[in-house]
């Protein structure tokens, strides 16, 4: 497969204007923190210096978590996102708005919502603990509702993009065929659009791999249980910057793997 | 098992008067400008609008009266069978091919969703893409067919699901002008074996003419004229209808001497009184002569015109007039030349009395 190169010597080369002052500034903004990232890493003590972050209890359950909020997000987010691309009701700018909401909430707020939601005295945890004497436990299961919450929008919102923008004609054609509303949706509907889900799911991936207010306010950090990466990083800064470097490297090459992977496929 | 329709629906701000009836085994052209209401009638056959007033009754799907006829839709009675159980195969002008399916899986996408396993499924797909022609193309990938052959396969997925009642929306209007005559001509091979009900939604009075067996035609939301394409062509009752079949019309009334006088003010010949007050007047184009100086001789009719438009077609030329009537004149390349007719000539043009047809209105 040959993909076509970016030219600087075009007609319109704007490289060569004005506007590569502030092209580089940008790139200059986002590339420093990396490189300054990679310049502090101690190869030499890198394997002890991971070990003492617990470097791989925190990547193991970010991945763990992360992967399966991603399958949340598109067991019940790709029907949702489907029921808002093709209603016309009255609510549904309103439904809109909701699914949006999570997107620019701080995410500290997110996880106080969680904790009043799902916690022990909380409006839907609260009666299960009255009635059932359970509570979510600190675990995985808190992390991945956090990440949850704050991951399904922007699956929501890239798959509904990509839902709507199907010529409704296939819908209507699937049914003369006697499709089910269900059927349609299998057998038409995503596959037509698995670009737009996989979209969907690397950018709540994403999301969820960088989550840290939500997860530190409903789940808490507690090494091995609920300390993913990130929060890993936060904590092992305070106790040893070589440490928090190194987890921190780790994750970024993940970062790059991913998207080195997606972007064949997906971004050309 | 036939399909009737009696009802309105709503477009906006705009109502549509729907009637249409049609039997087993029988085509029905639906033709209509733009904004006529034509795709919405398709809609509301196919289940994709509902009906705001009236009824729908069809063939098949749920449980029907001792005819075999079914209530679809009656706003009333809330009376609803969705799309997916009225049986009915939908052609739009874009074959709408399911891309990530092979050709096969999409012409047995209609019986698989009927419960159909996926052998059977397969059998009938191949046999229905046989009869389109296509039996050799049945594995490929529909990005890689050719619009005509698009065309076909969006047909064959239509009949495969044996629908009782194929609605075909201008289904070859995207195509380009060689491969519409041999998709024209395997559409209409393949809809004589077709025990069904069939509508053509269509703006080409070719497709209407040579396919269907009565035509509908459809102005500003309403029907205004249906019959067969013989009593269309001959006899038309609407200012539409007689420009899709090329032939001048007015609206006229005749006195007790036998006087016929159009609407506009103007007196024609006729050779025979019609027999109504009330009546239509046609003119075929080619009746009409066209002279440089007003011409002696025997009776006929006789105005001075003003050239609008002039479209040459091969050998021939139709001539738009404007003046105390409006008429189309169809004259040889040659009288264009030899009468120098350009939008704003003064001719004069004449048609003789027993040219001119009438008949109650």
């Amino acid at each position: 497969m040959t993909r076509e190169r970016a030219t600087t010597g075009g007609p319109g080369a704007p490289a060569r204007s004005v506007l590569a002052i502030p092209a580089a500034l940008a790139l200059v903004l986002l590339l420093l923190p990396l490189v300054a990232l990679l310049s502090r890493v101690r190869w030499g003590s890198l394997g002890s210096a991971l070990s003492t972050a617990g470097a791989g209890e925190a990547v193991s359950l970010s991945i763990r978590t992360t992967l399966t909020t991603v399958v949340l997000c598109a067991l019940l987010g790709t029907p949702l996102a489907w029921v808002l691309a093709r209603s016309t009701g009255r609510w549904l700018p309103w439904l809109r708005a909701v699914v949006t909401v999570p997107l620019v909430l701080p995410p500290v707020v997110g996880g106080v919502a969680l904790l009043v939601a799902w916690g022990r005295e909380g409006l839907v945890g609260g009666p299960i603990h009255d009635w059932f004497g359970w509570t979510i436990p600190y675990s995985w299961v808190r992390v991945v509702l956090a990440e949850t919450f704050v991951s399904m929008p922007f699956y929501v919102l890239a798959v509904e993009g990509a839902m709507r923008a199907l010529d409704g004609r296939y819908d209507a054609v699937a049914a003369t065929l006697g499709a089910s509303p269900w059927r349609t949706f299998r057998s038409v509907v995503v596959p037509m659009v698995l670009p737009g889900v996989a979209a969907g799911a690397t950018l709540a991936w994403a999301r969820a791999l960088g989550e840290f207010g939500a997860t530190i306010t409903f789940a808490g950090s507690f090494p091995g249980r609920t300390q993913t990466a990130p929060l890993a990083v936060y904590q092992a800064l305070e106790i040893d910057p070589d440490a928090a470097t190194a987890l921190s490297m780790v994750m970024l090459l993940v970062c790059v793997a991913v998207l080195a992977l997606l972007r064949g496929r997906w971004w050309r | 098992m036939s399909v009737h329709l009696d009802g309105s629906t709503r477009r906006g701000d705009f109502t549509l008067e729907l009637a249409l009836d049609v039997e087993p085994g029988e085509v029905v052209a639906v033709l209509g400008p733009n904004g006529s209401g034509k795709t919405t009638l398709v809609d509301v056959l196919a289940g994709l609008t509902g009906l705001t007033e009236g009824a729908l009754s069809g063939p098949g799907g749920g449980a029907g009266d001792a005819a075999g006829a079914v209530g679809w839709d009656a706003p009333a009675s809330r009376t609803w069978v969705a799309p997916q159980q009225r049986r009915v195969g939908l052609v739009l002008a874009d074959p709408l091919l399911f891309p990530h399916l092979s050709v096969r899986d999409n012409v047995a996408f209609g019986p698989r969703s009927r419960g159909a396993g996926r052998a059977t499924g397969r059998r009938t797909a191949d046999a229905e893409l046989a009869t389109v022609g296509l039996a050799d193309r049945a594995g490929a990938r529909p990005s890689t067919l050719s619009t005509g052959q698009a065309q076909r396969v969006a047909l064959a997925r239509a009949l495969a699901g044996e629908p009782r009642l194929l609605l075909l929306d201008e289904p070859l209007s995207a195509l380009d002008a060689e491969t519409r005559v041999t998709t024209r001509a395997t559409l209409a091979a393949r809809l004589r074996t077709f025990e069904g009900c069939t509508v053509l939604v269509t703006h080409d009075p070719l497709d209407a003419l040579t396919i269907a067996d009565r035509l509908v035609f459809l102005d500003a939301g309403r029907v205004v004229q249906v019959g067969t394409p013989h009593e269309v062509v001959s006899r038309p009752r609407n200012p539409y209808v007689a420009r899709v079949v090329g032939l001048n019309l007015w609206r006229a009334t005749a006195d007790a001497t036998g006087v016929v006088r159009l609407d506009g003010g103007a007196a024609v010949q006729v050779a025979e009184p019609p027999d109504a007050a009330d009546v239509w007047v046609t003119v075929r184009p080619s009746a009409v002569a066209l002279w440089p100086q007003e011409p002696h001789g025997s009776p006929r009719n006789g105005w001075r015109l003003t050239v609008v438009a002039v479209e040459l077609a091969g050998q021939s030329a139709r001539v738009s007039l404007t003046g105390r009537i409006d008429l189309v004149a169809e004259v040889t390349a040659a009288s264009v030349a030899e009468l120098s007719l350009h939008p704003g000539t003064e001719v004069w043009a004449t048609v003789k009395a027993t040219e001119v047809s009438t008949y109650a209105a």
